[in-house]
């Protein structure tokens, strides 16, 4: 073979191998670190109608109850403000809870997919796979996840008697059938652990439970003026496709970026008064 | 014998600051996190701050070994070894303070390998510290192989290429995506803005080189290891006084941009460095600038006043690092809500210290005995 042909057959191995080489660089990744894509069947959004809100809480309430949620954590809360000087005075009560945003934030810091998105649209966490690093905590924007620093209802937990003769907690429990907590809903473990690990985090899920069985989430349920309005953004007979098209709604922190899918009615007081 | 008892109370204040650090950690572990001082409006508290401290001085120490061999200076190899172990060790520290700071640190140990998401900068910054610490440790096996077989020229090549290669990979692939887990965030203001991503990186720097410079006073005052001669020492001046007037220069900067923004999360974040954090602005501020005025004189840049700076310099930089962590997630997210102040509970300072007193006890005990020959590679 001569010194030509020699040098063409190297040519064309080596261009081989940096094609092959080229290739399985691009490629590899692409398959090793392919992340699950969701597909939606559904946006599913809340509409909040201030002007119906009266700020009795009760959503807050019913909402602890459907979820097992400990003392000191609100999966449903509020924000309230008082602005001006008398007569001039106005007070805004905003019913706040996780906007399960479109951009997600905590979706997309999470290390590992514990917060994800559900085929609904419902931003959803998984305990099992929670670190406790709460880097969703510090990307959200509205402060609406909570992380379980301590042992979980504590306090329904403790074995001792406060007198003697008298029940501890641990007991009363068990004498009413509860499951850690005496109010325990089971429903609420048919998608998420019913009471959060310590150590994770824990935020609204739109009652994902419910939702699965084709009912609206609790605190739609149980608001007693009806100011909480639950549908599908995607179905243009929703009742929410309806309200958004009649009135322009308010999002939280819209200029984020995160796309919530939270919106907000019919403020109270129209005519705003500024300090 | 005054070294001795020196060395005596040395290790027992190490030893006692270590016991603390395991009690309190054995506590937080049966207890929870309910023992520190983090909240809802503040998740990340002081081991994160601890943390990205750690974290800049392991990446930063790699400066040493990519001036020895990229502008063959030789006269500071005697800091080699220091400088690798440092990075090592450090880089050690910053991952037991995230350890101490994760809720389920079993479960995060699968990140990113058997757990992930490619979209979240942990990915990144956690596959970086894999190949950081092999980086550091390859780079350490080949100075103790090449200290008794000095001729080797395999571990040579690769010490050689590893110095190279080490701070290239420290700030793109490790500094620069820890800070990007800051300046990432759009919900907190005071962390989303681009000077974050260069202070950060320089901060590291300067710390590391601060730090060296002290090792290398307590080597040649306590130890009479002299290993830096006049040139070293004169260069080593020369690069912090240029590292010093950079980390200054974006200080000042961002102080600016943060004053003239009319933000009002900007405001907020001014009110909170200016009010309830001011000792520890002022230190960040001052003792940079004081060190800086030191560095510049002739005389600061020698043996011992440069030590002086060189603690300046490590206060200032911890004091920056506790100040961006906390002051960052204490500006509220919403116009006129309460300020939610955070303070470090004595769990997390004591297992900070006992983290701290852990790194400074291994890197003194393998330094000792790789110089002394006690710890060796050598084929029989």
């Amino acid at each position: 073979m001569t010194n030509k042909n020699l040098k063409t057959d190297k040519r064309r191995d080596f261009l081989k191998k940096a094609g092959l080489g080229l290739l399985t660089a691009i490629g590899l990744p692409k398959i090793v670190f392919a992340s699950k894509k969701t597909v939606l069947k559904k946006r599913l959004a809340m509409v909040i109608d201030l002007q119906k809100c009266t700020g009795c809480g009760a959503c807050t309430i019913v909402c602890k109850n459907e979820n097992n949620v400990d003392d000191g954590i609100l999966w449903a809360n509020k924000m309230s403000q008082t602005v001006g000087k008398f007569p001039n005075v106005r007070y805004d009560y905003i019913p706040t809870l996780c906007n399960h945003c479109e951009k997600a934030p905590c979706v997309k810091v999470c290390p590992t997919q514990a917060m994800h998105k559900d085929n609904n649209g419902i931003t959803m966490h998984d305990t099992k796979k929670c670190v406790g690093c709460r880097y969703c905590m510090v990307a959200c924007p509205y402060k609406v996840i909570s992380f379980n620093a301590g042992t979980p209802h504590k306090r329904w937990r403790n074995d001792k008697t406060p007198i003697p003769g008298a029940s501890s907690a641990k007991e009363l429990n068990g004498k009413v059938g509860g499951n850690v907590i005496p109010y325990y809903n089971p429903e609420r473990a048919e998608t998420y652990a019913g009471i959060r690990p310590i150590n994770a985090v824990e935020k609204c899920l739109f009652c994902d439970h419910l939702v699965k069985k084709g009912e609206d989430p609790r605190c739609v349920q149980r608001c007693p003026s009806k100011a909480r309005i639950f549908g599908d953004l995607n179905d243009p007979n929703s009742k929410v496709v309806k309200l958004l098209g009649k009135y322009t709604p308010i999002k939280l922190k819209e200029h984020m970026g995160t796309m919530p899918k939270v919106f907000y009615i019919r403020s109270f007081n129209p005519s705003k008064h500024h300090l | 014998m005054m070294s001795n008892i020196k060395n005596v109370l040395w290790y027992t204040l190490l030893i006692s600051l270590l016991a603390i650090g395991i009690y309190s950690a054995f506590m937080q572990v049966t207890q929870g996190h309910i023992i520190t001082g983090i909240s809802k409006q503040v998740p990340w508290g002081v081991y994160i701050a601890a943390f990205t401290f750690f974290i800049g001085i392991s990446t930063g120490s790699t400066l040493i070994g990519f001036i020895i061999y990229v502008f063959k200076r030789d006269d500071l190899k005697s800091l080699e070894l220091r400088a690798v172990m440092l990075g090592l060790v450090t880089l050690i520290g910053a991952l037991l303070c995230l350890i101490s700071d994760v809720g389920n640190p079993l479960r995060m140990l699968k990140v990113p390998f058997l757990m992930r998401n490619t979209s979240s900068v942990f990915f990144f910054t956690s596959l970086s510290y894999y190949t950081f610490g092999t980086i550091l440790l390859v780079q350490l096996i080949s100075i103790v192989k090449l200290k008794s077989d000095p001729e080797n020229e395999k571990f040579k090549k690769t010490l050689r290429w590893l110095s190279i290669i080490a701070f290239p990979v420290a700030m793109g692939i490790v500094l620069v995506p820890d800070g990007a887990l800051f300046s990432f965030v759009k919900a907190r203001e005071f962390w989303n803005r681009p000077l974050l991503l260069p202070h950060f990186a320089n901060a590291g720097l300067v710390s590391a080189m601060g730090i060296l410079i002290i090792f290398a006073f307590i080597s040649e005052k306590i130890e009479n290891r002299k290993l830096l001669n006049d040139a070293s020492k004169s260069l080593m001046g020369y690069l912090l006084v240029f590292l010093v007037a950079g980390v200054l220069f974006l200080d000042l900067f961002d102080i600016l941009v943060l004053n003239y923004s009319e933000k009002p999360e900007g405001m907020e974040a001014w009110k909170l460095l200016t009010g309830r954090h001011l000792f520890l602005f002022a230190l960040n501020i001052l003792g940079l600038f004081l060190a800086f005025l030191i560095l510049l004189t002739k005389k600061g840049r020698t043996f011992p006043n440069m030590t002086i700076p060189a603690i300046l310099i490590v206060f200032a930089i911890s004091a920056y690092r506790y100040n961006l962590i906390i002051v960052g997630q204490e500006v509220p997210l919403f116009a006129g809500e309460h300020i939610l102040n955070y303070s470090a509970s004595f769990t997390e300072i004591s297992i900070c210290s006992g983290i701290t007193a852990l790194v400074l006890l291994v890197y003194r005990l393998v330094i000792r005995r790789i110089e002394n020959g006690k710890i060796s590679l050598s084929e029989a």
